[in-house]
């Protein structure tokens, strides 16, 4: 380290509050609602070669480590930059993403030198394409989701560019409006550009540059330490999506990762994974080093923020045109729900199997994948156009020493919340029947999964439907014999038929929808930990009393027999004989990738304190 | 104010915190002030409270007024020894509570829990009943339903009840006949309703405020008749008036009905403090800063007000949604231990000694080094500094802590004790810039107000590193929370909704807002004893771009009947002061305008009497008492004069390096500072 360790902690932290202050301001002035509402933006600081040194503590995961291919394709297009410019960028294939999230990037010059990039990110709520918002689940190529823009001078000498503007007006629903989120990335820019240079100007050149490095190998050095105590070997996890939607008779898509350790060495391995999919699923390269880092910070939480560090010790390997590295035209606008989701979680897996005899506190179930509903239409009251994103928290997988939490938002969220249904019944001709969790959705485990939600509704006005998103079949994997948790569901009930219920699926799309269509909509619960018959009686019977499970689950899955609590002043109680008996008697979950079934590679993984065979005799 | 004892001339402002009790008596006649500090007294904290009255030597007969901060709220929630609560909810709506908003404070965290609800999932009961957003019934209330959950609740020993159904905010009808009913059935419980506690959109927050409230009500009915009973016992007949975070006093009916208003108000009177001492200093716009044990709070205050903001957080998730003083606290304190992490990079706080082992010089059993053991290592406080009513300080442990951090660094004890304090304002320094942002303002357009027994240690570099050009620090520091409920008057803030556009207003439609509100201000403040021509009323309006959902601006607006132009001079006053702080404005197509809000605060005329004088005039040029050596991070060690804070006159100046000590707080003078006393005896320090 070139710098001391006390001027060293007070600049990086001053790097990261200003990434904080930079999202801060993108939110604040923001215009889309995916951004203003739906916190879908970051914002980070990188030196002049395009390393990223920082980005904001609530910015979203699978920006972040788009942030360096994304500025390592602006400087070998542009070649000499200008104070003043800022371009525009989003790339798929070559930056990272899909083309809703749209990057600016802008130089940063000290006495006339390059010395810094800043680049912030906005999912922009459509950049046309075939689909409002842009999400085309039966899409076959890209050119159906939307404006791709290669790098673009987008602000020159402080000026807009009429012409891209146009651009992008001409290609993309309420393009106009887009103008609103640019400034407010751009005023972003502007406050990373005055934070930094007023450290340059108190500090000097050479002690922010020595920073610079001085951060990517305090978090490598400190990564590579705590690799160099896991034992070398060969960890293996897969995970899979349901199907591709465009050849639902071909086997399920696996997303296949081998994590080897030697010395400080780490690789993932992702060459095993299938071929990318007609339809979507996949993402580009960048994104599978995107995700990697996502589920490694997981299990690293002190190596946090993201920095170069990181990314320049972790080896990934991977094949173009496979699932995990799709290539031109691949579609990529469903990733998130797709590869994003498994490649974070088998990540995550693998990590879980290497920690398991040194640090057990580091292995994590699979949790809530994505289900993006989108909605459109004309209000029957207002008569105005409009077009809305749903989403559903869900159950947090479980962790190796305590229950995972129900209604969490997904893996790679920073700020982003849930809708509230006041507010969405105001603006959208809907009426919801539900807010409530989802009983019995949640992995069993000693430590179970959180549960999923049910935010059912009723639509009051004509619309179409369409719906972006994975896992109602291969549900969030348990680990150690803690059981896959509960499905993603979208189902119909229409006026016309009430008694009829229709599966509508994962990639539903142009579903016509008449009043009074009541849409089942319910998240996926969180995979369990550990065999649940080892969990502790009192706190089944507390699953119980609380509603996440019911008396049958408790009794089928977790052997404890329950008495009483039918409301007649006797409360309800363990049955101790009967669950003594019960115990015994219980048969371990099948292997199996759906919801209640045990994932046959996480089976294999030790509980803390326990032997291989940990669970197969209840005590 | 009314006074309610006729001849009686005291103003006592008593804080109640969590280890002392402040109290201040004001002679209005005269604008002399007598202080006492006394031991909190757990759990009801009166024992305290009344011998602190009784040490500031105000016979009841000579009080007319008291006005209490009290910590008692907070502390329920946080130490979650509230009252067994049940929520009941519209069918279908269990989770809506228990969900939150599904919000994470970090993004790469799988570790991390939310806090508790105050009520348990099984304790949350659903009843048939449903209205739509515009307030039509499309489901009637199962009142035979709610019976039966009556019952149950009662069987489990329920004490109190939160009533929250969906858009009650527009139609209470079924909220208040649900409320009969459990009143009716549950006799001695304390059931309160969403529709009267909050009525306002969104679900979740209303829920969760009116839930809070429901929680508190119990032990503040109790404590509040208890507090009264021992001050009638004493023969005190006359107001009391209890603190709320929304910066202001209330009467204790209004306590009753909602305690979940005084959450949080310790922190709020701080914020108070500030705002007043700068708006008496003639520095309008301040940020204050109050550093104690274990945090520091910080807050913006504009034109001599503080900020407010719609709702804050008492534990993440926990939320209550009442217009609340903006105050932020970071985990920045004396007690903020310092370590080094596994990379070799000296960290400091969040974990703080707190008061008990409290840092190492306290000699209490604590070895780990703290912010408190770096200023004694540095001369900055010294080795017969009182901290917090403790006796004299032990210069040897905290060396001995400070090489524990020294060693590994390979740095000299200083050197380590320099950086621990620089780490330390830093972290404040970045919370400051983050919330000035977050705001929409800028730091440097600010002075810095610094109390707290340990924001005078901090504050005159803090403000050079955010060129922050002054720093006030009150005559006495230590009593922060406590000048701040001496200066807060009754006070209410009101919201409504507006939905309108620039292009689409129906001025009528807003003039019927405002006065809507104000009639509520004026019925409000009239229920806790403000005379209605000591209510001054005043309006502010909500504008933003049409789309954006945080930002936007909030804007004076004027009194009386509003016409067009009025309100199309508000938007042209937006387009300006976004150009001002953003440095552009949307293209005339797009820049549509939408009003969101129309915010009336009512507060009582300030009450007529004496300023509160604190200090007194000594010799024209007094003496240091005493010299000694201090650690400048520049400079290294230097020698500083040290002075007696209570000696020095109006007028006086100080040049650093050098300290000033005064008995529950020291302030540092930096080489290159310097400090003058104003007419109020505040130190006004430029940061060089």
């Amino acid at each position: 380290m070139q710098l001391d360790p006390i001027t060293f902690e007070v600049l990086r932290n001053a790097l990261g509050s200003m990434c904080d202050e930079g999202s801060e301001m993108i939110a604040r002035l923001a215009y889309a609602p995916t951004i203003s509402e739906g916190h879908d933006h970051s914002c980070a600081l990188l030196t002049a070669e395009g390393r990223l040194v920082a980005h904001g503590n609530r910015d979203q995961a699978p920006h972040i480590g788009s942030f360096e291919p994304s500025v390592r394709v602006v400087k070998e297009w542009v070649g000499e930059f200008e104070p003043g410019d800022i371009y525009i960028f989003n790339d798929p294939y070559t930056g990272g993403i899909h083309c809703n999230d749209v990057k600016l990037i802008r130089p940063i010059h000290h006495d006339g030198r390059l010395v810094a990039f800043n680049s912030s990110t906005g999912h922009w709520p459509d950049v046309g394409g075939a689909l409002p918002g842009s999400f085309n689940p039966r899409a076959v190529d890209c050119y159906s989701e939307g404006l791709r823009m290669p790098p673009m001078r987008l602000f020159h000498d402080g000026e807009l560019d009429r012409t891209v503007m146009t651009l992008i007006e001409y290609n993309m629903r309420t393009g106009r409006e887009r103008i609103a989120d640019i400034h407010a990335q751009r005023q972003a820019g502007s406050l990373i550009e005055d934070r930094l240079l007023e450290l340059y100007a108190r500090h000097g050149a050479e002690t922010i540059e020595a920073l610079f490095e001085d951060i990517f190998d305090y978090t490598e050095e400190r990564f590579r330490a705590q690799v160099a105590q896991l034992p070398d070997g060969v960890y293996e996890f897969e995970d899979f999506s349901d199907k591709d939607i465009m050849h639902p008779e071909h086997p399920r898509i696996r997303v296949h990762c081998r994590l080897t350790i030697e010395g400080d060495r780490a690789s993932f391995d992702f060459r095993e994974s299938d071929a990318a999919p007609v339809g979507p699923f996949g993402f580009p390269r960048a994104s599978l080093e995107t995700a990697v880092f996502d589920g490694t910070l997981h299990c690293f939480p002190q190596l946090a923020p993201l920095n170069h560090g990181l990314s320049r010790a972790v080896e990934v390997l991977s094949v173009p045109g496979s699932c995990v590295h799709i290539e031109e035209p691949t579609p990529a606008s469903g990733y998130a729900s797709g590869a994003y989701e498994k490649v974070a979680a088998v990540t995550m897996a693998c990590w879980a199997a290497a920690f398991q005899d040194t640090d057990p506190k580091r292995m994590y179930a699979a949790g809530i994948n994505l289900a993006n509903l989108c909605i459109g239409g004309v209000h029957p009251k207002t008569g105005k156009h409009y077009v809305n994103y749903l989403w559903n928290e869900g159950g947090q997988g479980a962790r190796s020493y305590k229950d995972g939490n129900p209604f969490q938002m997904m893996i790679f969220i920073g700020g982003a919340t849930n809708q509230p249904v006041e507010i969405l019944e105001r603006w959208y001709p809907l009426l919801y029947t539900n807010c409530e969790g989802v009983t019995d959705s949640c992995g069993d485990g000693t430590w179970r999964g959180g549960v999923g939600i049910d935010r059912s509704f009723k639509t009051l006005g004509a619309m179409t439907m369409t719906m972006h998103g994975d896992r109602a079949e291969v549900t969030p994997f348990g680990l150690a014999g803690g059981t896959n948790g509960g499905p993603n569901t979208l189902r119909l009930r229409r006026a016309a038929s009430p008694d009829k219920e229709e599966e509508l699926g994962m990639h539903a799309m142009g579903i016509r929808l008449a009043p009074g269509d009541q849409l089942i909509y319910r998240s996926n619960g969180g995979g369990g930990f550990g065999d649940p018959r080892t969990r502790p009686p009192e706190a089944v019977l507390a699953d119980v009393e609380q509603g996440w499970i019911t008396a049958e689950r408790a009794e089928q899955v977790y052997g404890v027999v329950l008495a009483g609590g039918n409301g007649t002043g006797d409360p309800l109680r363990i049955d101790e004989t009967a669950t003594a008996k019960r115990r015994v008697g219980t048969e371990p979950a099948d292997e199996g990738y759906g919801p209640g079934e045990v994932h046959p590679l996480g089976r294999l993984l030790k509980a803390p304190g326990n032997g291989a065979d940990a669970g197969q005799s209840p005590t | 104010m009314t006074s309610a004892t006729e001849g009686a001339r005291y103003v006592l402002a008593v804080d109640v915190g969590g280890t002392f009790t402040d109290v201040i008596r004001h002679d209005t006649e005269t604008g002399a002030v007598e202080v006492a500090k006394t031991a909190s007294t757990p759990p009801d904290f009166i024992d305290g409270m009344l011998a602190g009255i009784d040490a500031v030597r105000a016979k009841p007969a000579d009080i007319k007024l008291i006005k209490i901060g009290t910590t008692i709220a907070t502390n329920t929630v946080i130490m979650r020894t509230g009252a067994r609560t049940a929520l009941v909810t519209t069918a279908g709506f269990t989770d809506v509570l228990h969900a939150a908003r599904a919000a994470r404070p970090t993004l790469y965290d799988s570790d991390w829990d939310p806090a508790p609800a105050l009520v348990d999932r099984r304790d949350t009961m659903t009843v048939a009943q449903r209205t739509t957003y515009e307030g039509e019934v499309l489901e009637p209330l199962d009142e035979a339903g709610l019976r039966a959950i009556a019952a149950r609740l009662r069987e489990r020993g329920i004490e109190a009840v939160a009533v929250s159904f969906l858009h009650s905010y527009i139609n209470d009808a079924h909220e208040r006949r649900a409320q009969e009913i459990l009143a009716d059935e549950m006799p001695g419980g304390y059931v309160c309703r969403s529709s009267d506690i909050l009525p306002e959109i969104r679900e979740f927050e209303r829920t969760s405020t009116t839930v809070a409230n429901a929680y508190l009500g119990p032990v503040l009915e109790r404590y509040l008749a208890a507090l009264l009973a021992r001050l009638e016992g004493i023969g005190y007949a006359g107001s009391v008036l209890i603190t709320h975070s929304g910066g202001g006093v209330m009467s204790i009916e209004a306590a009753r009905r909602i305690p979940a208003r005084i959450c949080q108000s310790g922190p709020a009177a701080g914020v108070m403090a500030g705002a007043a001492i700068g708006r008496l200093a003639e520095r309008p716009d301040v940020i204050v800063l109050d550093v104690g044990g274990t945090s520091a709070d910080v807050s913006l205050s504009r034109r001599g007000r503080p900020l407010i903001r719609p709702e804050w957080n008492i534990e993440f998730n926990i939320v209550i949604s009442f217009p609340s003083v903006d105050v932020t606290a970071i985990g920045a304190g004396g007690g903020s231990i310092a370590r080094i992490d596994e990379g070799g990079v000296l960290k400091v706080g969040p974990d703080s000694a707190g008061a008990r082992p409290g840092p190492a010089c306290y000699g209490q059993g604590g070895t780990q080094p703290t912010a408190t053991d770096a200023n004694l290592v540095l001369g900055r406080l010294g080795a017969e500094t009182r901290l917090a009513g403790r006796v004299a300080l032990h210069p040897a442990l905290a060396e001995q802590a400070i090489d524990r951090i020294a060693e590994p660094l390979g740095y000299s004890r200083a050197e380590a004790a320099a950086g621990i304090l620089r780490v330390m304002r830093a972290n404040m320094a970045g919370a400051i810039r983050l919330i000035s942002v977050k705001r929409g303002h800028d730091p440097r357009d600010f002075a810095l107000v610094a109390f707290g027994g340990a924001g005078p240690l901090y504050a005159v570099e803090l403000a050079r590193e955010l060129g922050i050009p002054e720093v006030i620090v009150p005559f006495r520091p230590g009593l922060g929370s406590a000048m701040g409920v001496l200066h807060v008057e009754v006070r209410h803030d009101f919201v409504q909704s507006i939905f309108a556009t620039d292009e689409r207003f129906d001025t009528g439609e807003i003039n019927d807002a405002f006065a809507d509100l104000e009639e509520r201000a004026m019925a409000r403040l009239t229920r806790d004893g403000v005379a209605a021509g000591d209510v001054v009323l005043r309006r502010e309006i909500d504008v933003r771009y049409y789309g954006q959902v945080s930002g936007g601006l909030t804007l004076a607006v004027k009194a009386g009947a509003l016409d067009d132009d009025d309100i199309r001079g508000l938007f042209r006053a937006f387009h300006e002061r976004h150009t001002e702080d953003y440095g552009y404005t949307l293209p005339e197509d797009l820049a549509e305008l939408e009003i969101v809000n129309a915010r009336v605060a009512a507060e009582a005329r300030a009450t007529t009497g004496a300023e509160p004088t604190f200090g007194a005039n000594g010799a024209a040029s007094p003496a240091p008492r005493g010299q000694r050596r201090m650690y400048d991070e520049a400079e290294g060690w230097v020698e500083a004069p040290v002075y007696e804070r209570t000696a020095l006159p109006v007028g006086f100046e100080i040049p650093g390096p050098a300290i000033i000590e005064q008995l529950d707080s020291t302030t540092v003078l930096i080489p290159g500072s310097h400090a003058r006393v104003d007419e109020r005896f505040n130190l006004i320090c430029t940061s060089g």
